[in-house]
């Protein structure tokens, strides 16, 4: 809870800058990239998240990343800022509330679309369609594939859920049985 | 002279020997005597009175315990009716109790056996929803085709475009 109001204000500082300068989203994208390599490279995340390393050698490191990556200097400065407030490792946190605020801004509703089988993305974006109708809104979906659920979608969208698949049919059978 | 050779003269000499010693005595001896007399008259006549008395006060105290023993019977008699009176109620209580007890247990034995039944009941529902689940999962899997799960698709989103 505290880390997530943290976060939240690191975030909400980043967004003003890419709200004055209009480069927002592309902050977005620059953080993703930048979780990402960190994540997908673990001696990496380690050299720059572990407090063991000095911090100037740690920010060099940094440095030589957003070079490479050609980060803009908001989103250099912010992980420069979470490196020396040795709260690097709430990086996924600030991105998380950034995102939130990407979307809010540009009236994205996210959500998760599970099915037992692979989704064609025309269906997807019929369904996104719709959905974006409905809430008056962009619908983003995540399609995740869930064999467990037989046949049929569960759609997660800000807390709501509908579930249209065959599991639920039988978990419904199943209340009934023990119900009786 | 005498048949046995004294004369009249010494016998009344000793006569008035005697008379003489006799009022000498009276004279000198009758009051002490008298009074020795008296004092022991009036001694055996306290010890009888005080005789009397212990005898008057054994017969009193005789009575006293006559009654007292008669008393002491209907005491007893008390005694013993309190005594199986208090039993008999000790008796009641400990049955009561003892039946209190026993339905108490009776409850918790029923009580019990209702819980056991109905967590065996919980757990065969539970069984039968299980395998009844397992089962239908199994048969719905071997006969689904991709088709039944696009036709699913079509009415999901059918759905979403009924919803208000």
């Amino acid at each position: 809870m505290i880390q997530r109001a943290i976060a939240r204000r690191y975030a909400q500082g980043l967004f003003g800058i890419g709200i004055k300068d209009g480069n927002y989203r592309v902050y977005k994208d620059e953080l993703d990239g930048f979780l990402s390599l960190l994540t997908q490279n673990e001696t990496l995340y380690r050299a720059v998240t572990l407090p063991i390393h000095d911090l100037n050698f740690r920010k060099g490191i940094v440095s030589d990343i957003a070079v490479h990556m050609r980060l803009s200097t908001p989103v250099l400065n912010i992980i420069l800022l979470l490196l020396e407030n040795n709260r690097i490792k709430y990086l996924s946190s600030v991105i998380e509330e950034y995102s939130k605020l990407v979307d809010e801004k540009d009236n994205i509703k996210r959500g998760k679309l599970y099915s037992p089988y692979p989704i064609d993305p025309e269906t997807l974006r019929e369904i996104e369609d719709v959905l974006s109708e409905k809430l008056k809104k962009k619908v983003i979906l995540t399609p995740i594939e869930d064999k467990r659920l037989i046949a049929g979608l569960k759609l997660v969208v800000d807390g709501t859920i509908i579930d249209g698949t065959i599991r639920r049919q039988l978990d419904i059978i199943k209340e009934t049985i023990l119900k009786e | 002279m005498t048949h046995s050779g004294e004369s009249l003269l010494s016998i009344v000499f000793k006569f008035v020997n005697f008379t003489i010693l006799l009022a000498i005595l009276i004279k000198f001896a009758s009051k002490p005597i008298k009074n020795y007399l008296f004092e022991r008259h009036q001694r055996i006549k306290d010890e009888i009175e005080n005789r009397k008395k212990a005898l008057d006060e054994i017969d009193s105290k005789k009575r006293e315990l006559e009654l007292k023993l008669q008393r002491l019977d209907a005491e007893v008699e008390e005694i013993r009716k309190k005594v199986l009176e208090e039993a008999y109620a000790e008796k009641e209580r400990i049955i009561s109790e003892a039946r209190t007890l026993a339905q108490k247990m009776k409850d918790q034995a029923m009580l019990t056996k209702e819980q056991e039944i109905r967590e065996i009941r919980e757990m065969i529902k539970q069984e039968i929803a299980k395998r009844s689940i397992f089962e239908a999962e199994r048969i719905i899997r071997e006969t689904l085709r991709k088709e039944d799960h696009d036709r699913l698709v079509r009415d999901f989103i059918e759905r979403l475009r009924s919803f208000n």
